[in-house]
């Protein structure tokens, strides 16, 4: 069987006209990536859920009021939308600090989401986990550049013009984040073979 | 031939390739890229999914307002 792969902006105009699986695939397509770089941003994973959800139906609104002109990809719009969500609910959390239960758990999501809380701790104990929290060890300056360029998927170009530094600035924060992470990565797991090759 | 890469050109080849550019690395740029590309390889694995809830949600919004249109 041939897969054709339809571009974004194909998906965008069949949506327009009224074809919801269009759109259906521009969610498969982009999700994980808008869902990541709003948790690392957030760092609350039931938040990221809510704000995840306030994205695309922003992004809907747009697209179907005739507003959407992006001639790139869906995903950067996307991400930028999901981006200025999650800096705004920082802002908000500023002015109105969560309570943070001695266990690390907020009060409101202790009733919420008490079933999905076990769920969550299961995942912090995998591998996969560990690497979300080797990039929140990061600088903030090289963990922005990281998830712009990694999981919205922006330029350096657009980084640049984004947060107002030069193309090779971005490109060197990209670097020491990558640096980092492979120093960290390797330290983990020097540290899980020792632990299954004891001396 | 030879070029001069600079570390932060290594960056702009694992993330924005130009065609046949990799090809003119030497073998200690080769092998700083592909540890790079382990860890790219480690942040794409980290990807979160999220819940079925979240994105039934959002395919719900997206039909109603396809209906509203139509």
């Amino acid at each position: 069987m041939i897969k054709i792969h339809v571009s974004d902006a194909a998906l965008i105009s069949a949506y327009i006209q009224g074809d919801d699986k269009a759109f259906e695939t521009l969610v498969k397509r982009s999700k994980s990536k808008v869902f990541t770089s709003i948790y690392l941003i957030v760092k609350d994973r039931y938040v990221a859920e809510d704000l995840l959800q306030e994205t695309y139906i922003k992004a809907i609104d747009v697209i179907k009021s005739g507003r959407y002109n992006e001639e790139g990809k869906f995903l950067p719009w996307v991400a930028r939308i999901a981006h200025n969500l999650a800096i705004d609910y920082f802002r908000k959390e500023k002015r109105y600090p969560t309570i943070v239960l001695e266990d690390g758990s907020k009060v409101f999501n202790s009733f919420d989401f008490a079933e999905d809380s076990a769920e969550d701790l299961q995942m912090k104990s995998d591998q996969i986990a560990h690497v979300r929290e080797m990039i929140k060890k990061l600088p903030e300056e090289q963990g922005e550049v990281l998830v712009l360029r990694h999981y919205e998927e922006l330029s350096f170009q657009e980084i640049a013009e984004q947060t107002g530094v030069s193309i090779n600035t971005a490109l060197g924060r990209m670097r020491y984040a990558l640096i980092n992470l492979r120093k960290m990565i390797e330290k983990q797991e020097s540290a899980y073979d020792a632990k299954l090759y004891p001396k | 031939m030879t070029q001069n890469f600079t570390p932060n050109d290594l960056i702009k080849i694992l993330y924005e390739p130009t065609t046949g550019l990799n090809q003119l690395l030497n073998a200690e740029e080769c092998s700083e890229l592909a540890s790079f590309q382990k860890v790219k390889n480690k942040l794409e694995e980290a990807l979160l999914e999220p819940s079925n809830r979240s994105v039934g949600v959002i395919l719900a919004y997206a039909k109603s307002k396809s209906a509203l249109h139509t």
